[in-house]
């Protein structure tokens, strides 16, 4: 086999790998057309090496034109798709010159096609055989060159003007590994071909074509960028990944922190009156005034003291499981119903009294049960401190649940003193700190749980002086209507 | 020790809590009352015995807080045990500088409890006991004649019999007896005791 048959095979080869590689990456990112581009160019390099070594080898004139035609056209899509590939690359600015040398090339390629001996030729004279150095022969074409090239070679000039602008600008804006790599490369394998190619061409140069060997060195710089940047994209995505899931877990347990407080503070009941039941007890016992009726009195006080202590812990546990969000199906209105119940005691040790109105229409929503409840207690534990301030008897705090435009909405109102105007904004964005007690923070946890159900939170003044923050759900395509 | 005839008076919402209080205070030999809010408590007939509260400061309606405070403004000085669920530093602070006996913690231990209310029921017996010497004397002060009294206040304020007499227009001679008279009647033995019997009702020093 002759060694040319076998570089240009390969280089053919290491093309269409490359085409099929850029091909994955554009299924992958599929927003991204840059893999797109290089894709059409790396086939098209394959397909020009096939047609070269063609040239090469053809010693029949008919052949020569047939081939040339293809292969020019080949270059018509390696070109093309490049310059359409800095553009989207390096963001250029200069469209209005990819535009016309696209154009240029689109009357080139016609030409090409309606001339009888291609672009580059208008008559083919003869065909000669030339010898590489280790002997073996190859074919060079002899004949008057078609004047219509100069539009070809117009192209190409604007093309090295256009890369080396891109190039120029990405070097500036601090993008200096993609502008030395992409357009570095492009820069130094165009010019190669327009010095090597016309020498060939006009015979000073007694050497095959090798302008796929070109193609194929900018395609590879290319996938070197590509593949290096791809694999950065996933590493630093990956590491985003973590950063999150890490963030969302401290929040969380954050968010559980200040709900545990108010838990804590329920445990403290059964455990004072279980250590100061059996203290009794044992005095009674130690007294020696212990009736039997007495002490089973006192057992049977601690016995339910314990299972009002394990009920609360219960609770606890169900809130404090399940790293993971589980969705599901579930009835909001139960849902809030719940959490106010588990704030009750908090309610009435703080002197708050509690209105609570839910909309029978509130359909089932599909979101984190769990998180959804966390939210609200969240959103009475901060109702509930802010009141802390309000002196006096008329404490309030309301739960309204209720269906407005394909959303279900539940809104909490206090009547304490109310938002600085601004408020919305920092409440939720940023870690607020009006007070030690993290209440910002809590806001922005409860921020994310309601977005990644797909709903959204905001505080508002309400008419009444107070605070109201609401919150709602998306209703989603579903047949299971709950009755309420 | 005389428990029985001081009387605890535990004030908290929890049923519960209220209960195993009681049944621990009177297993320890103290008679013991039960309000389930702050209200409930102001609503029983003022006592005036030995005794003392153990009062939870989150409570619906008035807060153990509220309680004390408004117990102060009506110079009740019935000593508060302060026992709460939340170990709340600065809400501790200022009831200390109130005068609690003690700012315990539930769940609280029997030791703590019981030693706080021994000091709470030792200091109102001192104040009671302090309170019934004042009173003693100041129903002393009250069977002074007007004249009496006129003399009494011009000693304290440190003036000679001579410069009384002058001042009332009366005898020095008369001076002398009437400051017999008031030393008998109010048990004094001497001057300085006077002074001492006298600071205690407050009397004024000059009119």
């Amino acid at each position: 086999m002759s060694l040319l048959t076998i570089a240009w095979s390969m280089c053919a080869a290491a093309c269409l790998m490359l085409a099929l590689m850029h091909i994955l990456l554009w299924l992958k990112y599929s927003q991204n057309r840059v893999y797109l581009l290089s894709s059409l160019m790396a086939f098209a390099a394959c397909a020009s090496a096939l047609l070269e070594l063609g040239l090469l080898s053809t010693q029949s004139i008919e052949t020569y034109r047939v081939l040339i035609r293809w292969e020019n056209t080949m270059i018509f899509m390696i070109l093309v798709p490049m310059v359409w590939f800095v553009q989207v690359y390096f963001h250029a600015t200069r469209r209005w010159l990819a535009v016309t040398i696209t154009l240029l090339w689109c009357l080139g390629i016609m030409i090409n096609w309606l001339s009888p001996y291609s672009l580059t030729f208008s008559s083919i004279d003869e065909l000669r055989r030339l010898s590489a150095f280790w002997g073996e022969q190859f074919t060079v074409p002899s004949g008057t060159e078609n004047p219509w090239k100069a539009l070809a070679d117009t192209a190409s000039l604007l093309i090295l003007v256009y890369v080396a602008d891109a190039t120029v600008r990405s070097w500036r804006l601090m993008k200096q590994r993609e502008a030395l790599i992409i357009g570095g490369g492009i820069l130094l394998f165009i010019i190669y071909a327009g010095i090597h190619t016309p020498l060939v061409d006009a015979g000073i140069v007694h050497a095959p074509y090798m302008i796929s060997f070109a193609f194929l060195a900018i395609v590879a710089t290319m996938s070197y960028q590509l593949a290096s940047e791809a694999m950065r994209a996933q590493y630093v995505q990956r590491e985003l990944q973590q950063t999150r899931r890490q963030l969302d877990q401290l929040a969380r347990l954050n968010l559980l922190g200040e709900c545990t407080t108010v838990i804590a503070h329920e445990l403290n009941q059964p455990l004072t009156a279980i250590l100061s039941n059996a203290q009794a007890a044992r005095k009674h016992l130690a007294g020696n005034s212990a009736s039997p009726e007495v002490i089973g009195e006192i057992l049977d006080d601690i016995v339910r003291d314990d299972k009002r202590a394990s009920d609360i812990i219960q609770r606890m546990r169900a809130m404090m499981q399940n790293n993971e969000i589980v969705r599901e199906w579930f009835d909001l209105n139960e849902a809030v119903r719940e959490t106010a119940q588990m704030m009750a005691g908090e309610f009435r040790t703080n002197n708050i009294s509690l209105s609570q109105s839910y909309d029978p229409a509130v359909p089932e929503v599909y979101a984190g049960r769990i998180e959804i409840q966390q939210v609200i207690l969240n959103l009475l534990v901060n109702a509930v401190r802010a009141m802390k301030d309000k002196r006096g008897k008329d404490r309030s705090v309301s739960i309204c649940t209720r269906v407005s435009n394909h959303e279900v909405e539940v809104d909490i109102e206090d009547n304490a003193n109310g938002l600085p105007d601004d408020a919305d904004e920092i409440l939720f964005n940023t870690i607020y700190h009006k007070s030690t007690d993290g209440l910002g923070m809590g806001l922005t946890i409860c921020r994310r749980i309601v977005e990644t159900s797909g709903g959204s939170i905001r505080a508002r003044n309400a008419d009444t002086g107070g605070t109201v923050v609401s919150f709602s759900l998306p209703i989603r395509a579903s047949t299971r209507q709950f009755p309420g | 020790m005389t428990r029985s005839d001081s009387r605890v008076f535990i004030i908290d919402d929890d049923a519960s809590v209220c209960k195993a209080l009681a049944r621990l205070l009177s297993a320890s030999g103290y008679a013991t009352e039960v309000f389930h809010s702050a209200d409930d408590y102001l609503e029983r007939e003022p006592y005036a015995g030995i005794g003392c509260l153990v009062l939870d400061i989150r409570m619906p309606g008035l807060s153990g807080t509220d309680l004390q405070i408004h117990l102060n403004s009506q110079h009740n000085d019935i000593p508060v045990i302060f026992l709460t669920g939340h170990g709340d530093l600065p809400v501790g602070i200022e009831a200390m500088k109130r005068g609690a006996i003690d700012f315990l913690t539930k769940p609280v231990d029997e030791v703590s409890l019981l030693d706080a209310v021994d000091r709470a029921l030792v200091k109102c017996r001192s104040v009671r006991s302090e309170q019934s010497r004042i009173a003693c004397v100041q129903s002393r002060i009250d069977e002074l004649t007007p004249r009496e009294r006129e003399v009494l206040l011009s000693i304290l304020g440190g003036s000679r019999n001579k410069q009384i007499a002058d001042a009332l227009g009366i005898s020095e001679k008369t001076v002398k007896a009437h400051r017999g008279k008031i030393m008998q009647k109010l048990n004094a033995s001497s001057p300085a005791e006077l002074g001492w019997l006298c600071s205690l009702v407050n009397l004024p020093i000059r009119k």
